[in-house]
């Protein structure tokens, strides 16, 4: 076991530094993602500065508690974008071209090496932003919040970063048996908007769906309102069941995914 | 060509998911839409369509310099989301926000064409966006065109 955990983190080493060398390399793109992130917070804050001139709460949320959690969506983005994002976003480019093979005969899981081998570094800095953004808005909120409610908070959005990657490999995985997933990927990165809104703005059957099927609520907005409202064993055994279905699913579907791969040597 | 196949393929997945919307939630009382004010969306929808893509295309064009434009094209779209009214209705922004977007390419892509459909623009306000988004049509052509003919003749491929 131990022998495993060392080796997948001297692996893990090697991913790091191939891709800061790899990011240097295209130094103009290094400061158009900086430029993408930080239009993306902006415009963020923006849209609930400008909802909360027209409303004082919003999904039980006051204009502080929004921006807070404005934050922790940032700061989640940002782990997406740093760790895994640019190896979901071409996992299907390399199903289709039959590339997958390399990353078959590896002697490691090739679900680990084909989500974790390329990191982005600039997305390091944005996160970086992204913690500021949240530390700032934490102060300013009314109350106190305890060591204990920020631990729970840590721990959900640590949880909310495996569901935002198996929510994605959800989506992805259909290209091997489609051979295009243009419009489902497009499709997830509209639903990905639901992770930027409280839970409590959807009702009824669209809550219940983004609260279970498709989890984006419990990304971040579960995790905030344990950090608002205190630790619900409720509210976090939902957290961890919904992660553990899904995790069993995925897993199962990336069995039968690999059983009717055909590579590009067969 | 692939542009206007875009936007004719986009437009009639519109049409269809706006029907599918009626048809389960109704039509609001306060929706003065006639069949004048939509054919008129219609046709502001393909000049936003055009404006849209050509928008697209001069940052695309930026390749012929820079290895990768896949951090500006994402920014591109977060920013025409936010300011074309997509995420958030404009009328909502600060007045002098709403005066100086009012200028810009961005509310008519999607804010515009909205207000057409649902019969809110009159006739005056209605060929002021019209004109407007021709100028913006003609000087963004004018751009890419320019920055392309650039582009082409410092453009070096592998293996000729």
């Amino acid at each position: 076991m131990f022998r495993a955990i060392r080796r997948y983190t001297r692996l893990y080493a090697h991913f790091l530094s191939f891709s800061f060398s790899k990011s240097f390399e295209f130094r103009l793109n290094f400061w158009f993602r900086i430029i993408m992130d930080v239009i993306y917070a902006g415009m963020l804050v923006s849209f609930y500065q400008i909802i909360y001139g027209e409303a004082q709460m919003l999904g039980g949320l006051t204009k502080t508690e929004a921006l807070t959690f404005v934050g922790a969506c940032l700061v989640l983005d940002g782990i997406q974008m740093t760790f895994v994002h640019d190896n979901l976003d071409t996992l299907a480019e390399k199903v289709k071209r039959g590339d997958i093979d390399y990353y078959l005969v590896r002697p490691v899981s090739p679900l680990f090496f084909l989500s974790l081998k390329e990191l982005s570094p600039n997305s390091l800095i944005n996160l970086c932003f992204a913690f500021g953004i949240f530390g700032y808005y934490l102060s300013e909120l009314p109350y106190s919040i305890s060591f204990f409610q920020l631990l729970w908070f840590a721990i959900l959005i640590a949880n909310g970063c495996v569901l935002y990657y198996l929510t994605r490999l959800l989506f992805i995985l259909p290209i091997f048996w489609l051979g295009l997933v243009g419009g489902i990927d497009t499709l997830f990165y509209n639903l990905y908007y639901v992770v930027d809104r409280p839970d409590k703005v959807f009702k009824g059957a669209v809550r219940l769906v983004f609260s279970t099927l498709l989890p984006f609520c419990v990304m971040v907005s579960f995790p905030v309102r344990v950090l608002f409202e205190g630790s619900d064993p409720l509210i976090i055994a939902h957290i961890f069941g919904v992660t553990l279905v899904l995790a069993i699913l995925v897993r199962f579907l990336w069995a039968l995914c690999l059983r009717s791969y055909s590579s590009a040597s067969s | 060509m692939a542009a206007l196949a875009y936007v004719l393929l986009a437009s009639i997945q519109v049409i269809m998911g706006a029907g599918v919307l009626a048809l389960m939630m109704g039509i609001p009382s306060d929706v003065k839409a006639s069949l004048l004010s939509v054919a008129l969306g219609l046709l502001v929808c393909v000049f936003s369509g055009y404006l849209y893509k050509i928008m697209q295309a001069l940052l695309e064009l930026l390749a012929f310099w820079v290895e990768a434009i896949w951090g500006l094209q994402v920014a591109l779209y977060f920013l025409m989301n936010f300011l074309s009214g997509a995420l958030i209705p404009l009328s909502l922004f600060p007045e002098q926000m709403q005066a100086v977007l009012a200028w810009t390419p961005f509310p008519y892509l999607i804010a515009f064409p909205t207000n057409v459909i649902l019969g809110k623009v009159a006739a005056v306000e209605f060929f002021r966006g019209v004109t407007l988004m021709v100028c913006w049509g003609i000087a963004l052509t004018f751009a890419a065109s320019l920055i392309w003919k650039k582009g082409i003749r410092e453009y070096s491929s592998v293996g000729i």
